[in-house]
């Protein structure tokens, strides 16, 4: 079907809404996690069980795949449509009753039941604010139809109707959005440069190449909502005045390709994409482009080159991407996040926009909340949200025997922050004066086994790996801190460091040549700045007090904590570890290896780390 | 220089400068008679700013003064503050680990108090990466070399690593290189591992090119450019009076 | 002999070009489709051939340094054949709290090849991924693509 105008549109979705309701739907969660373990191939059973029990001839009872239902720590999860369970870890022995149970007669399988119910007074979902990921477990992602029945592409037909590119571009700049990809530059303000600048060719790009190690929630809003992203950016086409638009996607999501593609193809059959759209005389092409493993290419002018088809090297950017961006032409870019509030913003105003959040961080954030926490995955809460409020009410706090320690936000060139900071509201101002970022939304909690040098060498050779070599300061100066922070962690410190690596962090931060370069030393400055401690003791005393770094410590069971249970003796690779069932183990030195092994399973913290001369 | 751009002033170091607007910091600096010293930047090649020897301090942030083009008046711009002299000599003990008996690189570091840092003197192969030879290549009309690789890892090299089938044995890159690194030969011809003919002037026997480099140029004449002007002005002397009479 | 082998190694030759031709063929023979271009062939034979990028080079008109170039600096692109099988851990954040490195230290001693490397046979292949988006389930690693996870050291093992 092909929609002449914003009449058709509207007529086809209240057809659609006025329609009888499915009765009850399974929705599979298709996030990263469940579909890691096993979610397709769940909802394959359960489509071929729904078949076999003769539900199928009801088109009512369906099992869909839809987007990340957030608690991927319990996956893989299956939510019972209208009555609002949720089930967890769901198997394939499951799906028999499953359909003839749940989806037949609408009663749960108490065994697969989380403890709370109905799902919206689950601890993880109460305090949150799912207005990004609304559409996820609501909507099968695949279905263009489900879209629209969830107010999909109403934006669009209003905005072609009845308003100017201008006062598009006005809403955005009134509503306070800002990107959500990084530094939380103001959408509004990116939108009007490049409306203004001079050029009849213009282009719109999404930045879907997620490489933040522990983020997935642009993935997450590719495969579970790509159409709102894609709504997004012809709205911002529309408003800037380009016709050619393309999204930079990671080439590691295949099934985010595979969404996109499929949903632009179903948008250009549909004429919400292409020549004229919906009878106007805007016209509007998006095109795929994949990255080839280059975590570089999340920078603007990495991209841009990425895609001309070059190598993903930044280039020195005096002038804005707004006035030469792509092929020199002016050019819009946002995060595929940022992208997906806009249909948001222009359907119901930017005043009910700023209703959410800070006035100055207006809107919700997706974050990844992952690490060590009792409760890791996909979560939206209004930005300004405290750091505490996360990782405690949401995440549930550190694991059994654990204590908190910091939290790293803002993926390889954000920061870590200590227990201080847990009542520091979540936005983009006040995490960058903490020394942090906001980046795309990632959060990796932390617990007293982590150590702070280790994790400052982990992201400095993730992004030395990363460096496409181009600037003096990033080429060897990370290669020159990460030598260092290795020899600390080995135990090969020399005096003077951390002084060293201090100097070293800060120079490297106002000299290198693009984004990447210059934000490479957060993590590094951030554990100086909380846990310079730890860097001392490393360096002075050959001591890691985490108990990570392998022969800066010995490992020690506090008998008044040790219950016995010899989980340490079954981990312990050298078989050192001895005692008696029920009795506290005792550890022979003589020939422990220092690895650690024992403290990171013991559930009750009486595994310690302690010098190796005390 | 285009005069009719508009003028931007500022100040560098405390001294007053006018220019016309776009004119780099670097070229700002120079109208002073101040010097910034370089590595990556040759007058004759697009602006990379990769070596990042030419900061300049302005507010709190460092600018590449190569690559920097002065758009506004009221800059306040300082090429010598302490902030400068460490983050020139942090750039210096990073290239000094690559050259590090580069003379000029040297000279350098002894100005600025850098020494290398011996952990990073595991691959001194005396190249700084500033890409002058690959832009100069690119300049002259090919596309030969390029870097290959990244990080630390990168290195300039011709496609397959072996000798490049593009170069025309210009030596633009050999002669624009700072370390002096390339090896070539002029005559012989050599260069990456190639060796070229050499066109002689047919009337003064004077080199001339290679011919790949002449055809890379457009020049069909295998004369040198000193015997090419003394035929064309012998042709037109020899030509008749009337052809120099005006209509 | 000699003359059995080069004729082996022509008809090779020819057996790639037909296939490049074929996959450059679904692109329009534009520059900026370099990259899809290789990941094209990437995905065809594993690995670069040399002949396949001097096809390409050709086509698309662009120089063969730059074709180089762009093939050297992306990750997802070798010039030497991948492993038929990959084991692929991932070394995210959030594996990397949960021990993804003594698992690639395992994996590699009882291998006896590192990350990046293959069997000799070609059979096997060990890599890293950034992340895997699976973080609840840390650490993890795919085998061809099928996702395990909390994995130790011994279950690592196991996979192969």
């Amino acid at each position: 079907m092909f929609l002449k105008d914003h009449r058709e549109l509207e007529a086809l979705r209240s057809g659609l809404m006025t329609g009888p309701a499915p009765t009850r739907r399974l929705w599979v969660c298709g996030g990263p996690g469940c579909l890691a373990s096993g979610a397709a191939q769940i909802q394959a059973a359960l489509a071929s069980e729904i078949k076999k029990q003769g539900l199928n001839s009801q088109i009512d009872f369906r099992a869909d795949l839809t987007g990340c239902l957030g608690l991927c720590e319990k996956g893989p999860l299956v939510g019972v449509e209208p009555e609002g369970f949720l089930l967890e870890k769901v198997s394939l022995a499951d799906c028999q009753e499953l359909v003839s149970k749940t989806l037949g007669q609408g009663r749960p399988i108490e065994r697969l039941l989380s403890g709370h119910q109905p799902i919206k007074n689950h601890p993880f979902y109460q305090p949150q604010i799912r207005q990004i990921t609304r559409r996820f477990g609501q909507i099968n992602p695949e279905s263009l139809l489900d879209y629209l029945k969830t107010g999909g592409y109403q934006a669009l037909g209003l905005a072609l109707s009845a308003l100017s590119p201008d006062q598009v571009c006005q809403m955005v700049e009134r509503s306070g959005l800002r990107g959500r990809g990084g530094g939380g530059f103001p959408a509004g303000r990116k939108w009007s440069s490049c409306r203004l600048a001079p050029g009849t060719v213009k282009y719109v790009l999404a930045n879907g190449d997620e490489g933040d190690p522990g983020a997935f929630m642009n993935r997450s809003l590719m495969e579970g909502d790509p159409l709102a992203i894609i709504e997004g950016m012809t709205l911002g086409a529309y408003a800037v005045g380009a016709n050619k638009g393309f999204i930079y996607v990671r080439h590691e999501y295949p099934l985010s390709v595979e969404r996109l593609n499929r949903a632009i193809e179903a948008a250009e059959k549909m004429g919400l994409l292409g020549k004229g759209i919906l009878g106007s005389s805007f016209s509007f092409n998006l095109e795929i482009v994949l990255g080839g493993g280059a975590f570089v290419c999340g920078e603007s002018t990495a991209l841009m080159a990425s895609i001309e088809g070059r190598e993903g090297q930044p280039r020195v950017k005096y002038v804005r991407s707004t006035q030469r961006g792509l092929w020199e032409a002016p050019t819009l870019l946002q995060n595929v996040e940022t992208w997906a509030n806009v249909p948001l913003i222009v359907e119901h105003g930017h005043e009910w926009f700023k209703s959410q959040g800070t006035s100055a961080n207006p809107g919700t954030k997706v974050f990844c909340l992952v690490g060590q926490v009792k409760r890791s995955g996909l979560v939206e809460m209004p930005l300004g949200t405290t750091i505490g409020s996360l990782v405690f009410e949401v995440g549930g706090g550190s694991p059994p025997g654990r204590s908190f320690k910091a939290v790293q936000i803002g993926g390889p060139s954000g920061g870590c922050l200590p227990e201080s900071a847990l009542d520091l509201p979540l936005d983009f101002d006040n995490l960058s004066s903490a020394g942090a970022i906001m980046g795309s939304g990632g959060l990796i909690v932390m617990d007293n086994l982590s150590c702070m040098v280790d994790v400052a060498r982990y992201f400095t050779g993730f992004l030395m790996g990363e460096s496409c070599g181009k600037c003096s300061p990033c080429r060897e100066g990370l290669t020159l801190i990460y030598r260092i922070l290795e020899g600390l962690c080995q135990g090969q410190g020399r005096p003077g460091d951390t002084l060293e690596l201090k100097k070293l962090a800060s120079l490297l931060s106002k000299t290198a040549l693009c984004g990447l370069g210059q934000s490479a030393a957060n993590p590094l400055l951030s554990t100086l700045r909380y846990f310079e401690e730890e860097y001392l003791e490393h360096e002075n005393e050959r001591f890691c007090r985490s108990g990570r770094c392998q022969g800066l410590f010995w490992p020690k069971i506090d008998p008044d904590l040790c219950s016995g249970c010899g989980l340490c003796q079954e981990a312990c690779p050298a078989k050192v570890i001895f005692g008696e069932k029920k009795q506290a183990r005792q550890i022979d030195l003589a020939n422990c290896l220092s690895c650690g092994a024992c403290l990171a399973v013991c559930p009750f913290g009486a595994a310690q780390a302690v010098r190796q001369d005390s | 220089m285009d005069h009719t751009l508009p003028k931007v002033t500022g100040t560098i170091d405390g001294h007053e400068f006018e220019v016309c607007h776009g004119t780099t910091l670097l070229e700002a600096a120079k109208t002073l008679g101040i010097k910034i010293p370089t590595l990556c930047h040759h007058p004759g090649l697009p602006p990379d700013g990769n070596c990042r020897l030419c900061l300049v301090e302005t507010g709190d942030k460092l600018l590449a003064s190569c690559a920097f083009p002065i758009r506004a008046s009221g800059g306040v711009y300082l090429t010598h503050s302490p902030l400068v002299f460490e983050a020139r000599a942090f750039v210096l003990k990073l290239l000094l680990s690559r050259a590090p008996n580069n003379k000029e690189l040297l000279k350098l570091a002894e100005e600025y108090g850098a020494q290398a840092d011996p952990r990073l003197s595991d691959d001194p192969d005396g190249c700084l990466r500033c890409a002058r030879c690959v832009r100069a290549c690119q300049a002259a009309g090919s596309q030969a070399i390029a870097l290959i690789g990244r990080g630390r890892g990168r290195k300039v090299a011709g496609p397959f690593f072996e000798p490049p089938l593009d170069c025309v044995g210009c030596l633009a890159c050999a002669r624009s290189c700072p370390t002096g690194l390339i090896a070539c030969g002029e005559e012989p011809r050599v260069i990456w591992g190639r060796q070229f003919d050499l066109v002689k002037c047919p009337q003064c026997g004077r080199t001339v090119g290679t011919p790949e480099e002449l055809k890379r140029a457009g020049i069909t004449s295998w004369l040198c450019p000193d015997c090419r002007r003394r035929e064309y002005s012998q042709a037109l002397k020899n030509l008749p009076e009337a052809s120099f009479v005006r209509n | 002999m000699d003359s059995k082998e080069s004729m082996e190694s022509r008809e090779a030759k020819d057996s790639i070009k037909s296939q490049v031709e074929g996959l450059l063929g679904s692109r329009p023979r534009q520059a900026r489709h370099l990259l899809a271009v290789l990941q094209d062939i990437q995905a065809a034979f594993r690995y670069l051939p040399k002949e396949a990028l001097l096809m390409v080079s050709e086509k698309l008109e662009v120089s063969a340094a730059r074709v180089f170039a762009v093939a050297g600096f992306y990750k997802a692109l070798s010039f030497s054949p991948k492993a038929e099988r990959l084991l692929t851990v991932c070394q995210g954040t959030a594996c990397h709290l949960r021990g993804s490195e003594k698992l690639i230290q395992t994996l590699e001693s009882r291998l006896g090849f590192k990350i990046g490397q293959s069997s000799t046979d070609g059979r096997l292949g060990l890599e890293t991924v950034n992340c895997l988006g699976a973080c609840a389930l840390a650490p993890v690693a795919t085998v061809d693509g099928a996702v395990h996870g909390h994995l130790t050291p011994e279950k690592a093992l196991d996979l192969i």
